[in-house]
């Protein structure tokens, strides 16, 4: 009795519940399509051309330029807006960049900023406390395996013409990279700024940087060797 | 009596150069020096197998240039071997003192860490456990409930039985009108919300983990090595990109770090990845040779570096606009706000929709450093309130952070 009850039932429903189980399935797959966990691939979406910018963008592969950058490097010879001007050295003129002194007096804003910037650029080797001893090292025990400079603790730092600490940021040193790329010229002297801050209370020359103290440094001297470079440079 | 006096005192004297040592060794030549890894100059230990004498040490460490002048021919290979680096003369280190460094590094061990690989392979699998433990649970659990169910109902119907009274017909479940009725419209609800859902998550990328040219993980660096994440994204502060750092920023520490020598990496199927191949595969990219530690040039000088073609994974739509400056210079929010717990990521996913109802949740919800920025000073009268102390902040929606052509324009 049961079986034909069954069997009338199943006659009777087999197509309603084929559609209900269809839909279900259908929108399920539809759900699962764009959502729940990690996934590889981005999924679908509605309009290509709206969602991935038909435009060239910044870090988009470029077919116009033989190396396929859509970032292109300044013109030769122009100034960004807003950005210093060049001081035609290479990195062979030691000389020339040691003696340079900063264009810059900075304000207690500017100087919060240069410590922000040095805390991101140079404290992961150099430390925090400027001891050497960032996380990169750890006294060692960290993945980098040269010491980083003791920029608060060692003699030869502590005398250094902030010039040569200049050359270094721009071309590296020994194992040091260079941070051109990274830090703009102003910026640069605002990490050297507090660099020679917080040297002159360990032991470093009277700091003259800030804003209002007067500059008992021979800026003169620096600008003259760079401007006898640039006559050089204008002969050749 | 005078020579046991003695003994001990160059016992002690002894002992405090091998403590000595290390101290020295970090002072003096820990910048270019590493024990056991090559780095501006080579590693140093097992230099007396190497070095003709340790007098030749001695008079290298003091004046190395000399050496190199005498025609020494060690000194000459070494030095040419290193790409003519000249090391620095330290005339004032003792010879007691540069015993002492030797002996240092000699004895240098590595420090040891501890293999845990073991335990980063085992928690995905535990959390995967627990859920099917959870599940198990649950459907354990359910049948024990049916169960009593059909006992209940049986021992019903034997009292019924007994005491006469007549059982109702017994409809199968599924005729049960009510029942299929309930099922039919919780089915039609749950088929709707799919179906919807569905439909409004297409074109939205959230956990979209794609696979990388590069396995770098940024648990490895922004979490272990806690390198800030504006060291390689440095335009977030000044730019609407955030940058991606071209090779050259990954080489500031690269060139020294040539392996990874941390916990086993795993990427998000399970499959062990080799850290050391990976620097090894950045090494391609940025043109740089392991082996003479320097970079491959083309006859003009140019570094034969290409860029890593990374998969860019936030993308938002062609007509929206979005300035990571705007947000984090002058909003000041947190690079986690959006990008979710970065510094635990081995491989990097979208974490948030970035749908516009979450944008706009978030401007109406933040309030903004409005007091102490430049940026809002002209906003006089809501300065004007909260001096007045009628508000306590204001929100980016309160800012126009909700007009249309902010974003789309």
């Amino acid at each position: 009795m049961t079986n034909r009850k069954e069997s009338f039932y199943i006659q009777n429903f087999m197509n309603k519940r084929f559609v209900v189980t269809f839909l279900v399935g259908s929108a399920m797959l539809a759900a699962s399509c764009n959502s729940g966990s990690i996934r590889r691939n981005p999924g679908k979406i509605y309009a290509p051309d709206m969602t991935y910018s038909r435009a060239y963008d910044a870090y988009t592969e470029n077919p116009n330029f033989e190396d396929g950058l859509t970032s292109r490097e300044p013109v030769a010879g122009t100034i960004a807006r807003g950005h210093d001007l060049p001081l035609h050295l290479t990195a062979a003129d030691t000389g020339a960049y040691y003696a340079l002194q900063s264009p810059y007096k900075f304000t207690e804003g500017e100087m919060a900023e240069g410590t922000r910037l040095y805390n991101i650029y140079c404290g992961v080797c150099h430390g925090d406390k400027l001891d050497g001893n960032g996380p990169l090292y750890k006294d060692g025990s960290g993945p980098f395996a040269a010491a980083p400079a003791n920029l608060k603790g060692g003699a030869a730092y502590l005398t250094m013409p902030i010039g040569k600490m200049y050359y270094a940021i721009v071309y590296g040193k020994n194992m040091m990279g260079s941070y051109a790329s990274q830090l703009n010229v102003k910026q640069r002297w605002q990490v050297l700024a507090y660099i020679k801050q917080v040297q002159s209370k360990n032991g470093g020359a009277p700091f003259t940087l800030a804003a209002g103290s007067t500059a008992a440094t021979d800026t003169a001297a620096a600008k003259g060797a760079v401007a006898a470079k640039d006559t050089t440079v204008a002969k050749k | 009596m005078a020579l046991i006096a003695v003994l001990t005192v160059f016992g002690s004297f002894t002992q405090a150069n091998a403590q000595d040592g290390k101290a020295l060794f970090q002072a003096n030549c820990a910048s270019c020096h590493n024990p056991i890894k090559d780095a501006t100059g080579p590693a140093l230990q097992g230099i007396t197998g190497r070095a003709p004498s340790t007098e030749w040490i001695h008079k290298w460490v003091k004046n190395s240039a000399a050496v190199i002048a005498s025609g020494d021919k060690y000194a000459n290979g070494i030095y040419t071997k290193w790409n003519k680096t000249a090391m620095t003369a330290f005339p004032n280190l003792k010879e007691e003192e540069i015993d002492a460094i030797i002996k240092y590094v000699e004895e240098y061990k590595p420090p040891t860490t501890t293999p845990s690989g073991g335990d980063t392979a085992g928690s995905p699998a535990k959390e995967a456990d627990n859920t099917w433990l959870y599940v198990l649970v649950t459907i354990v659990l359910a049948v024990l409930a049916l169960i009593l169910i059909r006992i209940n109902k049986g021992l019903h119907k034997v009292a019924n039985t007994e005491q006469g009274i007549p059982n109702k017909k017994d409809v199968p479940l599924k005729r049960n009108k009510v029942f299929i009725a309930v099922v039919g419209i919780l089915l039609f609800i749950l088929a709707g919300y799919w179906m919807v859902n569905g439909g409004v998550e297409m074109g939205r990328q959230q956990n979209y983990m794609p696979k990388q040219p590069i396995f770098y993980s940024h648990k490895v660096h922004a979490g272990i090595n806690q390198i800030n994440c504006q060291y390689c994204h440095a335009g977030v502060n000044d730019s609407r990109q955030a940058m991606i750092p071209s090779t050259n920023v990954c080489m500031n520490c690269h060139k020294q770090i040539g392996e990874y020598t941390g916990e086993q990496l795993f990427d998000h199927e399970g499959n062990k990845i080799d850290g050391t191949a990976q620097i090894q595969e950045l090494y391609k990219y940025a043109g740089w040779d392991p082996a003479k530690k320097e970079y491959k040039r083309d006859n003009q000088g140019k570094i034969l570096a290409t860029p890593i073609k990374w998969t860019k994974i936030h993308n938002l739509a062609d007509f929206v606009y979005f300035n990571h400056s705007q947000h984090v210079r002058v909003g000041k929010v947190q690079c986690q706000t959006c990008h979710g717990p970065i510094q635990e990521m081995d491989e990097v996913k979208q974490f948030e929709s970035l749908s516009m109802g979450w944008c706009i949740n978030c401007h109406r919800e933040t309030k903004v450093d409005f007091q102490n920025n430049n940026y809002y000073s002209i906003f006089e009268k809501y300065h004007q309130e909260i001096k007045d102390g009628k508000r306590d902040g204001v929100t980016e929606a309160e800012l126009g952070g909700l007009e249309c052509q902010k974003c789309h324009y």
